[in-house]
């Protein structure tokens, strides 16, 4: 890199903020919810930045049934959900019990971070789930968006806690509107459980 | 259906209002301290707890959190108060995982322990607490690396998990410690978003 280059870099990192601070954002308490949607259509960007960047803190959701897991699917930015296109999806969970660990990958249209075969249960006390998603890309349509995840949740039996980590998917190069979360099974409802959202603008 | 609408507090033109993230606490241990307490306010959704450059007494030790409900008087230490899951990667490519109930929360790995050798920035991470506000649960997702003794290899340790509290009731406290000996040095940083109001 030549030196005047190096020197335009500094100077426009010197001169704008890359980064805001996580500051704005709102909060819901849900009970017996089908869908718990996540939209942030609404935001506009301001002056001297190019996209939002998500901290999506999921807490202590709990389900109204056993073995179920925890879809998330992005929104469309015009309305609709995105029912086509690419959606990657990585998960490593492993058990408190020190059981060897499984990886979860699927393509799919819903992302779901407990990958296949994980389970939520509502029956243990305490039980839930809980993850903290970091949403990048999420708003300038040209890069992909990746939303990566780091949680924990109950299971029953002796299993006990297990850990969700390094749960991260990817998107198509397109503008979200936001996030839908859903649980996997049939007739089942997301019992209980809050969901905080953080944004910040990037440059 | 239920929606969350972040929108919430979009105004202005220039910085971004209503800021969210609020540093409560800046604790840089300069002498050896058997425990560090920190409080946690209520009005926040999440807190996250940073820390570099900690350097502890004893070689071989985990790094371990406790809650109080009673503003810090006294912290649950019973024997099956907290349980979680950790796994453990180490330099050398080797993963391994444990976990399970115990009189503390582990932020470390039960085998994987952290050494203090002076070398090193022995260790370094952050600990996102959510649901300290509510009764009945409260989990701890972290995520840290340090150096394992220098018997051992002396290996780079990159360490993530999860714990939760067995107990109930608000946690409004809690505190950090060794499994053996002495928090010698180290910055910790409490971090609070606040609730939406």
């Amino acid at each position: 890199m030549s030196q005047a280059r190096l020197n335009e870099l500094v100077t426009r990192a010197g001169a704008r903020h890359i980064f805001t601070g996580w500051n704005a954002f709102s909060s819901i308490n849900f009970t017996d919810a089908a869908q718990v949607l996540v939209d942030w259509r609404s935001l506009k960007v301001l002056p001297n930045y190019d996209r939002f960047t998500f901290k999506i803190v999921v807490e202590n959701v709990v389900f109204d049934a056993a073995n179920v897991e925890l879809g998330v699917m992005p929104l469309d930015p015009v309305g609709g959900w995105v029912v086509s296109g690419p959606s990657l999806d990585s998960t490593r969970r492993f058990t408190d019990g020190g059981a060897t660990p499984s990886n979860g990958k699927s393509t799919s249209t819903s992302t779901v971070f407990l990958p296949q075969g994980n389970q939520s249960d509502a029956a243990v006390t305490g039980g839930g789930l809980s993850m903290v998603l970091n949403v990048v890309n999420a708003t300038d349509g040209i890069r992909e968006t990746r939303v990566f995840a780091r949680g924990g949740f109950y299971m029953e039996g002796p299993d006990g806690v297990w850990a969700v980590n390094s749960g991260c998917t990817e998107q198509a190069p397109t503008e979200m509107g936001g996030l839908s979360f859903t649980p996997s099974g049939a007739q089942v409802a997301l019992m209980s459980g809050r969901i905080h959202a953080f944004w910040r603008e990037e440059k | 259906m239920s929606t969350l609408k972040v929108d919430s507090f979009l105004i202005g033109d220039t910085v971004p209002v209503n800021p969210a993230e609020v540093v409560l606490n800046t604790t840089v241990v300069s002498s050896p301290a058997s425990v560090l307490d920190f409080s946690l306010p209520s009005g926040y959704a999440m807190f996250r707890l940073e820390f570099f450059g900690v350097q502890f007494s004893n070689n071989a030790v985990q790094f371990l959190m406790r809650t109080s409900t009673d503003g810090g008087s006294t912290f649950d230490s019973g024997a099956s108060d907290y349980d979680g899951a950790q796994t453990a990667v180490t330099h050398a490519g080797t993963a391994s995982y444990t976990g399970g109930a115990g009189t503390s929360l582990k932020l470390s790995h039960a085998s994987q322990n952290i050494g203090n050798d002076g070398s090193h920035n022995a260790l370094v991470g952050e600990v996102d607490i959510i649901g300290a506000g509510e009764a009945s649960y409260t989990w701890a997702l972290m995520h840290l690396t340090h150096h394992e003794p220098v018997a051992d290899g002396d290996d780079f340790v990159q360490v993530w998990g999860c714990g939760v509290r067995a107990g109930t009731g608000v946690v409004d406290a809690i505190r950090l410690g060794a499994s053996a000996g002495t928090i010698d040095s180290g910055t910790f940083r409490l971090i609070g978003f606040k609730e939406n109001a």
